[in-house]
């Protein structure tokens, strides 16, 4: 089993923590360009025609892609500690504030950084072949539901410890990523949003924050 | 329990499907307008998450977006074991190809609807209590990307009955209400995407689609 990285993406970010968390050791390759900055390598978009990282490349040599599609295969094969939630509810809160955080925080960074990178003129969007002008009005409407995201996530963190509820899950990896993203925008929360803060420092100190 | 959809909308098309498909019998609750294409304001003020589908349970907790459903409910009613997969491969790819049907073909006719339709001049984006303005630009992208997503599965179905291999599953269903819903948009399945083409007349047979 191998997992396909890149170490400046913050989906592949995901499942290093995910990974760090779980104390699992596997075989991480980063797919990164040898010369050209802020692209995979052109061997690793020929060989996965999904094209975008991470991705798990497993032992019959099928892969697996999609940041909670490869989790929930390793919470499968590593159960402990649970991080996708024990009950059938505990996995559905997960499941439902993992796409949360992605769809309202991780998406909305990248429709920042995408539409806004010079490096990323003609990619607004990653794992096209094709040309994907950059939009502006795009980055604005990103900047606009990042707020709204981290008013969310304060609110829902008003009444518990974690995202899911009271315990640590992919959901916080998710949320935790998605502001990192931001803040390569410098888009940062808001000190409106008191309960997030705490909940980030938090995230902040854990050793998988460095994975 | 109780499903609220809107019976308008292709999210909670996803989770009426799924739950016709295993033949669950559940209370389902239409949260839409009677006269304007939007979510009723009991719905919105109940349910901070302001999306459909959602599913409330029995002690008032609530499950929103579709495939959490759809595994919630896999595990009360794991019978028959086909649509979210049988083991932990297949469970995996099933969560695979259900984002990219999602990614790739639901939010790409949603990003032409959304952006194109005169009823949602403001409303870009479904779920948000501020104003999204429309984004012409992105309805473009959308339309080209949705083009993209027929190639891609038209691919995929060269050599497979099914989305994922010989068993229907969500994915398969995520994929249906997608180009459903283009169809609906006037984006239809192009004539050189044959294998799309005859998967779409197999699944629409299926009673669960009606």
């Amino acid at each position: 089993m191998r997992l396909y990285s890149w170490s400046v993406a913050p989906n592949p970010r995901r499942v290093r923590m995910f990974l760090a968390e779980k104390g699992i050791d596997i075989e991480i390759v980063d797919v990164a360009h040898p010369d050209k900055w802020a692209t995979v390598s052109d061997e690793y978009r020929e060989k996965f025609p999904h094209r975008r990282v991470p991705l798990l490349e497993l032992d019959d040599g099928d892969w697996i892609a999609e940041t909670p599609a490869i989790c929930r295969y390793l919470e499968a094969l590593y159960p402990e500690p649970s991080l996708m939630g024990r009950t059938p509810r505990e996995v559905a809160a997960v499941e439902t504030w993992d796409r949360i955080a992605e769809w309202d925080g991780m998406m909305a960074a990248g429709e920042v950084y995408w539409n806004t990178s010079k490096a990323f003129a003609g990619r607004s969007l990653p794992g096209y072949r094709e040309a994907l002008p950059q939009i502006p009005a795009l980055a604005e409407r990103g900047e606009l539901r990042l707020i709204a995201f981290y008013e969310t996530l304060d609110e829902r963190l008003s009444g518990f410890d974690y995202l899911a509820g009271d315990f640590f899950s992919l959901a916080d990896i998710t949320a935790f990523c998605a502001i990192g993203f931001a803040g390569l925008r410098k888009i940062g929360i808001p000190e409106t949003c008191p309960n997030l803060l705490r909940w980030h420092a938090g995230m902040d100190a854990r050793p998988s924050a460095q994975a | 329990m109780k499903l609220y959809i809107w019976a308008l909308a292709p999210n909670p098309r996803r989770a009426k499907i799924y739950v016709a498909e295993k033949g669950i019998d559940i209370e389902v609750i239409d949260a839409g307008n009677p006269d304007t294409p939007a979510l009723a304001d009991w719905y919105v003020d109940r349910f901070p998450h302001r999306r459909v589908p959602i599913l409330e349970l029995d002690d008032g907790d609530w499950i929103g977006e579709a495939p959490a459903i759809c595994r919630y409910l896999e595990a009360q009613f794991p019978d028959p074991p086909l649509l979210m997969g049988r083991d932990s491969k297949e469970i995996a790819l099933v969560e695979m190809w259900d984002r990219i049907a999602e990614w790739e073909g639901l939010i790409a006719v949603s990003e032409v609807f959304r952006n194109t339709h005169k009823a949602f001049v403001g409303r870009g984006l479904a779920g948000y209590d501020r104003d999204i303005p429309q984004i012409p630009e992105l309805a473009e992208r959308g339309s080209f990307r949705l083009g993209l997503f027929y190639d891609k599965l038209n691919e995929q179905l060269a050599d497979k009955e099914f989305v994922v291999g010989d068993a229907f599953t969500l994915a398969d269903i995520t994929a249906l209400c997608a180009i459903d819903f283009a169809i609906f948009r006037k984006l239809p399945i192009p004539e050189s995407c044959p294998n799309v083409i005859r998967w779409h007349e197999a699944v629409s047979a299926r009673p669960s689609t009606k």
